[in-house]
């Protein structure tokens, strides 16, 4: 049998399970935008797991199904498109990255099995107030105290903080040398007494950002990562993989065929406004566009040793601004009902008739807070930076 | 799916580029190009005869002709290096549109007689198939060729034909049925570019070529002068364009491949305010874009070959696609890599200009971004069409 056929097999099989498992409700929900519940999360979270898909890129002795980089791209794909959600995979992807290159034997046993079934959850506490693309000057102190680091600081944008149970910290040791040096990761038991969570809302009304105060927070040493000051050097493991995922090219093709949907579903004028010269125009764009970014995505996933390099940084930034696109034309697609606000609905949906067309409820605030995919992760000009240094090097 | 969308080259494939880049850069720097174009020939005699020897006015053309049997990827990565040296020899007329075309519609003794010279590098090509009137249509033609005997009397005018004053042949598009715009009723002549009643009037091309326009007057030709089918040459028009099409996307990676490359060596050498221009972070970032423009379109126009060598069913969508893409994105990254060098790219003796002029003038032939991407609209509502009925 040829590997062709074989991912075709395989894309089935894919699509069996996401036609028997995923609910059409919740996957309308996905796709339109509206805020799930960590119930919701923690219920597909579980599906995947019971099937063994919970954590897709763990090689196969920890849990994972083993698959091939194509595998892992056409599972995404098919998700995406079936509207399955998208799990918080700051455990998943990063923290596992992380143990699985620099954990103790004791703190895999702890930590990994919990992830992979969805018991913790995991948030991460990165960016500081004044730390933000220029994340190495982080200042968050934490000095030994006995057989326990104490933290005194604060961490921002720390997104599910008030789901999670788990936080993954970076923090300054040392003051000494240039500022790469003397951070240190350290594993955060979130029931730890000292922590303060202030939830942050966004421009769409609702709440998935906080701000994390830490008063004197005693964290065992038995929870630290890597060597004391060691922590800049393990972060580098994964940030390239995070743009990959960041980057989205999966979710733009599900948002397209969504897009092109309501385009032809809306009138203006008596006539759909897929038939609108202009629309449509923007539309063939937006597709060929989408093209050439899956082609670079295949190239990486085809290429291992592109994964962290200027491709990756080049999928984040176009990625990113292809999807903003996206979300924006859907904004306008819902004409004046872009203007009504409802911030209520987001989570639960309509039980009543809704306002103007029921997709014009999501599109705006989804635009809205989408406005973050060209600055987390390392923003736009941060990409443009990391491009241009290996342009010039 | 319509499209494999994972680009493969084969280990021959890559041999095939490095080769190219390897002579090229050897034999073909800017300033030997200007060289060969201060000369006022079509090409150079000798660099001609190191493009047969190494075997690449064979490269697409069938093996039973003498040929490589290449594909359109090759042709593509084949061009690819033409474009980034700006190799201004007739390749695309001679081997692409000419000698694909024999190949494809010719008798076997039209073959005999047109392409060992062809691919020995003694016989030239010209592809007259566009008219004034018609622009980028080529069917629309208004070109007669009259029954006379046992042959044909054509009379007509063909426009901005690459290549014709050096071809020693001219492939003529002429009606021989149906009204000016049909389709079907087109024929194609082989014509000795020196027939009687053959005119040129020969010029220079922006990009440093050679072309002219072209008017044929009660030029007397036989049956054995008509390449394919009486009436049927629609289909050997299209071939010709597509795969013209893919040679200039390939042509177009190479561009702008150079341009990225004299940008970012002009910006690390060029000081100014004390320091190079490579430390400013405006500028660093928009050779960033300038980058990720370069590999947008390396990989729509890698996709496009790759479909048309496979004979995918998504091919034709994928061609005007790139076509489409490079007339835009391709032409504004050539244009910021002029913006970022300032004075210097605005003259005739540095390389980047012509780098602009060359996407300029692919983006005039077959179809500009306009044509390409209502082309594509098209083939994509004919897409949806067939799925809503599946």
């Amino acid at each position: 049998m040829s590997l062709a056929q074989n991912l075709e097999d395989f894309r089935l099989e894919v699509r069996e399970f996401l036609a028997a498992k995923l609910s059409p409700e919740l996957a309308e929900r996905v796709q339109a935008g509206y805020y799930l519940s960590k119930s919701e999360l923690d219920g597909w979270h579980r599906s995947l797991h019971e099937r063994g898909w919970g954590a897709t890129n763990w090689p196969k002795e920890h849990g994972g199904p083993g698959w091939t980089p194509m595998q892992k791209y056409i599972f995404e794909d098919e998700c995406s498109r079936a509207g399955a959600p998208t799990l918080v995979m700051m455990g998943l992807n990063q923290v596992v990255a992380l143990l699985m290159a620099a954990g103790t034997e004791e703190q895999k046993r702890r930590h990994l099995p919990r992830i992979l079934d969805g018991s913790d959850l995991w948030c991460q506490g990165l960016s500081e107030p004044n730390s933000g693309s220029d994340l190495a000057s982080l200042k968050c102190p934490a000095y030994l105290d006995g057989d326990a680091y104490v933290v005194d600081g604060s961490k921002i944008w720390t997104t599910a903080a008030h789901w999670a149970n788990w936080c993954f910290l970076l923090v300054r040791t040392s003051n000494d040398g240039p500022k790469q040096e003397g951070i240190t990761i350290l594993l955060l038991d979130m029931k730890t007494p000292g922590i303060t969570i202030r939830p942050i809302i966004g421009l769409d009304g609702m709440h998935s950002l906080n701000q994390l105060f830490l008063d004197k927070v005693r964290i065992p040493v038995s929870c630290r990562v890597g060597d004391e000051g060691m922590g800049w050097g393990l972060m580098k493991l994964f940030l390239g993989h995070e743009r990959v995922s960041a980057a989205g090219i999966w979710k733009c093709k599900a948002q397209f065929a969504r897009l092109t949907m309501i385009a032809r579903n809306t009138r203006r004028h008596g006539r759909p406004l897929a038939e609108n010269p202009r629309f449509r125009e923007r539309l063939a764009w937006l597709e060929i566009h989408m093209r050439a970014l899956e082609v670079i995505l295949l190239s990486i996933i085809n290429d291992p040793s592109k994964a962290k390099g200027i491709e990756a940084s080049m999928l984040k930034l176009r990625g990113t601004e292809l999807q903003q696109e996206m979300l924006a034309m859907m904004s306008e697609a819902a004409g004046q009902y872009a203007v009504p606000f409802h911030p209520e609905i987001l989570r639960t949906g309509w039980t009543e008739e809704p306002v103007g067309p029921e997709f014009a409820t999501t599109a705006t605030p989804f635009y809205l807070f989408w406005r973050k995919s060209t600055i987390s992760g390392g923003s736009s000009e941060i990409m443009r930076n990391v491009i241009a240094q290996t342009l010039f090097q | 799916m319509t499209t494999t969308l994972h680009i493969e080259l084969s280990l021959e494939q890559s041999m095939l580029q490095d080769a190219a880049a390897r002579y090229l850069e050897r034999s073909y720097s800017f300033q030997e190009r200007q060289r060969i174009l201060a000369s006022g020939t079509e090409l150079d005699t000798d660099k001609w005869r190191d493009y047969a020897d190494m075997g690449w006015l064979g490269l697409p053309l069938p093996e039973g002709e003498g040929g490589t049997g290449g594909d359109a990827l090759d042709l593509f990565l084949l061009s690819q290096a033409f474009g980034k040296a700006l190799v201004v020899e007739p390749f695309l007329a001679t081997v692409v549109l000419g000698g694909m075309t024999v190949a494809t519609a010719g008798t076997a003794a039209q073959r005999a007689r047109i392409l060992p010279g062809l691919i020995a590098g003694q016989t030239l090509l010209a592809f007259a198939c566009a008219e004034p009137q018609g622009g980028y249509d080529l069917f629309d033609v208004e070109t007669q060729a009259q029954r006379d005997g046992d042959g044909f009397v054509v009379s007509g005018f063909k426009s901005v034909v690459l290549g014709a004053a050096s071809a020693h042949f001219l492939i003529v598009s002429a009606r021989t049925a149906g009204s000016r715009q049909d389709r079907q009723g087109v024929s194609l002549f082989l014509v000795d570019r020196s027939a009687p009643g053959v005119t040129l009037r020969p010029y220079g091309t922006i990009d440093g070529r050679r072309a002219a326009e072209v008017k044929l007057d009660g030029v007397r030709l036989g049956m054995d002068d008509v390449l394919g089918e009486l009436h049927g040459a629609a289909g050997h028009i299209e071939r010709a364009r597509t795969l013209g099409t893919v040679a200039l996307l390939g042509e177009a990676v190479g561009c702008l491949e150079g341009a990225l490359a004299c940008t970012i060596e002009y910006l690390k050498n060029r000081q100014q305010f004390g320091q190079p221009l490579s430390r400013f972070q405006a500028l660093r970032h928009r050779v960033a874009d300038l980058y990720v423009a370069k590999e947008e379109t390396r990989a729509l126009c890698l996709l496009a070959a790759q479909g048309c060598a496979r004979s995918e069913p998504g091919a034709a969508r994928a061609v005007a696609a790139a076509k489409a893409w490079v007339g835009r994105t391709g032409r504004r990254a050539a244009e910021e890599a002029v913006q970022l060098h300032g004075a210097v790219a605005i003259t005739d003796e540095y390389v980047v200009g012509h780098y602009l002029k060359r996407v300029i003038a692919i983006d005039r032939m077959f179809g500009d971004t306009g044509e390409a991407l209502d082309h594509y609209l098209g083939l994509r509502d004919a897409h949806w069409g067939t799925l809503r009925q599946a």
